[in-house]
């Protein structure tokens, strides 16, 4: 088991690499720089600002500057443009809070629902309920989560009053979760539909299963029996799609950060990369790759726990 | 052996309602079950065999619908018992092996753990210890060595055949009185199979119990059955001793059956059974065998034979055995085997 860890440990550390090589480079192919349009600033001030930042070297030279410099002194490059000479690192690591609160609470809130409709549609299989959860489903799965946002915004917001429009970054406790609200619900109806799909297949084909029938025959309530022998069964895959889900939200939430101006890593990304703040965008990236590449690991890891086949199965049959 | 008759089913009829329309699956099946034997019921697949005895178990599928008969039990019907009637039938009373042992056990519980369960639900203030102890004498009793360590393995460590050992342990955790076989062997390896055999003769003979066997294979009835019931398309074409059906078989069904049953002696080509079975959303009118058998008679094709009485125990649902038809002849390779057999008694 330490053997594996450290095998995917490393492998992990690899693809972070291969990650921040392509950004690095994808980067510098967009059209102008950090300081192009900038009124204010002279020509000369302009170059000198350019050659303290490497910017005037080859291409080359700066990534291998880069990568010298988060190696050697773990220096992720000052921000460039937004907050010009704060480090990077400090500023993602600002941003970080509201953008995990965002996305564990939409996790949160998915999983459970998700699965409480996947389970009712599986249950009530071609009955009504589930004719209903299918088409809401589908809804949810094929309308992306700005529009949910924007939807959100319209009517409870503007129209209904009930919700603030925008994220509350200053005010108490109770006024910043009931401002978290409508961002977090636009983030989750995506996730939700994927969850319930998903385990109303597995649950369905666990239900017809023959061991779900050996469970019956043994003597067992329906429900028992489902609640033994099918649903822990239906969740061992669910873990299969926890991954793209989280890696799912946040991408989502670049978006829906910016409309609820939510001070998280998603208006950070958008922000910058408008702006050609380099070191701020590789940084950020950089979180965005740490997070789903982690998530995998801890995915992968935990199947052992759920499915004992995964966990013996390096010792075989016998 | 006493006589008592523990279950009886009774012309049960039994559709299932797909989208082409009503398949009759089951169409006046009877049987009884006397205790202490074993009663064989034989048929190829879709003959509705697996279906009745899941009426047995009240776990048809949602689509089933009984059109008709009775399923007699300890003085009750079983097809009018409510589901928490039924809780206190299935699993206590009433055991269940089925076909496939590699996926009747959860995969992902431990086996232990699939066998207490069953033992807690007959005695819920059972101990920890006690169940697990229970448990292992279980296994054992079935044939599973080592059975403390293997108390704690997952199916998937487990063989097929040991597998099938645990689905029996489970299914006599509760000391049921009849055992219900749903081709027990169908899945597992050919000497494997010759071993399950053994152990449910062994465990029938230790544990007084009553055995409903399905099987499509003429070979494993042999070495089990007391009382055979031939099933084609819904209905039970003939019944008789084992002894009957293997010595005087008289519906071409069965004859068919047995001819195309190799064996170790014989030497002329093995016969097959032509065509393939009748679809039953549309049942044939009269002798549902009758268009895969070369001596159909007319009236095979326009009326439905009833029961001809052999003997006390032994019926065929078959015109052959009218007094006016002509007599059947048997297939070559059948009639030397039966002569084989009556030679070597």
């Amino acid at each position: 088991m330490g053997k594996y860890v450290l095998k995917r440990v490393g492998l992990m550390v690899l693809s972070l690499f291969i990650i921040i090589s392509v950004a690095f480079f994808a980067l510098r192919l967009i059209p102008g720089g950090p300081y192009d349009d900038d009124p204010d600033l002279a020509p000369e001030a302009q170059a000198a600002l350019i050659a303290r930042m490497n910017l005037d070297k080859p291409l080359p030279v700066q990534y291998v500057l880069f990568i010298k410099g988060i190696l050697m002194e773990n220096n992720w490059g000052a921000s460039l443009k937004l907050r010009p000479g704060i480090s990077a690192f400090d500023i993602i690591k600002e941003r970080v809070p509201a953008t995990m609160l965002l996305n564990i609470m939409s996790l949160l809130i998915s999983l459970p629902l998700g699965i409480l409709a996947g389970t009712l549609a599986a249950l009530y299989k071609s009955k009504w309920p589930d004719a209903l959860i299918s088409v809401l489903v589908i809804l949810c799965i094929s309308v992306p989560s700005f529009i949910f946002a924007t939807l959100l915004q319209y009517f409870p917001a503007y129209r209904w009053e009930l919700f603030p429009l925008l994220f509350n970054a200053t005010g108490n406790t109770a006024a910043r979760l009931k401002s978290m609200i409508l961002p977090v619900m636009a983030l989750s109806f995506g996730p939700i539909a994927t969850v319930c799909r998903y385990l109303r297949g597995e649950l369905i084909e666990t239900l017809s299963s023959e061991y779900m029938l050996l469970a019956r025959t043994k003597g067992l309530k329906r429900a028992q029996a489902i609640a033994r022998h099918a649903f822990r069964n239906s969740c061992v895959p669910l873990a299969n799609i926890i991954i793209p889900m989280f890696t799912n939200i946040m991408g989502g939430s670049l978006v829906v950060e910016t409309l609820f101006s939510v001070p998280g890593i998603g208006t950070l990304i958008v922000d910058s990369i408008n702006t050609r703040d380099y070191t701020v965008t590789m940084a950020a990236l950089l979180f965005y790759s740490f997070i789903s590449v982690m998530t995998i690991l801890i995915v992968d890891l935990s199947y052992g726990l759920i499915d004992p086949r995964i966990r013996l199965g390096a010792k075989g049959n016998e | 052996m006493d006589n008592e008759t523990i279950l009886s089913v009774n012309d049960l009829s039994i559709s299932f309602k797909t989208l082409n329309g009503m398949v009759r699956a089951v169409r006046g099946v009877s049987f009884d079950l006397k205790r202490g034997e074993t009663v064989a019921i034989v048929g190829e697949s879709g003959s509705g065999k697996s279906v009745t005895i899941k009426a047995v178990m009240g776990i048809l599928a949602g689509n089933a619908v009984i059109d008709s008969g009775s399923i007699m039990y300890g003085g009750r019907d079983l097809i009018k018992a409510s589901e928490k009637d039924y809780q206190s039938i299935r699993g206590s009373k009433i055991g269940l092996i089925f076909q496939d042992p590699l996926s009747a056990l959860n995969p992902i519980m431990k086996i232990g753990r699939q066998i207490t369960e069953a033992l807690r639900l007959s005695d819920p203030k059972i101990s920890r210890a006690d169940a697990r102890k229970k448990a292992v004498e279980l296994m054992e009793s079935v044939g599973i060595t080592d059975a403390d360590r293997r108390f704690d393995q997952y199916p998937f460590q487990f063989s097929g055949g040991m597998r099938q050992r645990v689905v029996i342990a489970i299914a006599l955790a509760r000391d049921p009185e009849i055992l219900i076989c749903d081709e027990p062997t169908t899945a597992l390896d050919v000497t494997v199979q010759a071993r399950i055999l053994d152990l449910i003769n062994e465990i029938k003979q230790e544990r007084k119990l009553s055995v409903i066997f399905i099987t499509h294979d003429m070979g494993v009835v042999a070495n089990v059955a007391d009382r055979i019931n031939v099933m084609y398309a819904g209905k039970i074409v003939e019944k008789g001793t084992a002894d009957e059906i293997f010595l005087e078989p008289a519906h071409p069904y069965t004859q068919a059956l047995l001819a195309a049953m190799p064996d170790l002696e014989t030497s002329e080509r093995l016969m097959s059974i032509p065509g393939t079975p009748p679809n039953m959303i549309f049942p044939p009118k009269g002798d549902a065998f009758a268009e895969r058998n070369a001596h159909a008679l007319e009236i095979d094709f326009e009326e439905e034979p009833p029961y001809f009485k052999i003997s006390d125990t032994h019926y065929a649902a078959t015109w052959a055995l009218h007094p006016k038809a002509p007599k059947l002849e048997m297939p070559e390779v059948l009639r030397n085997r039966i002569a084989r057999i009556k030679e070597e008694a």
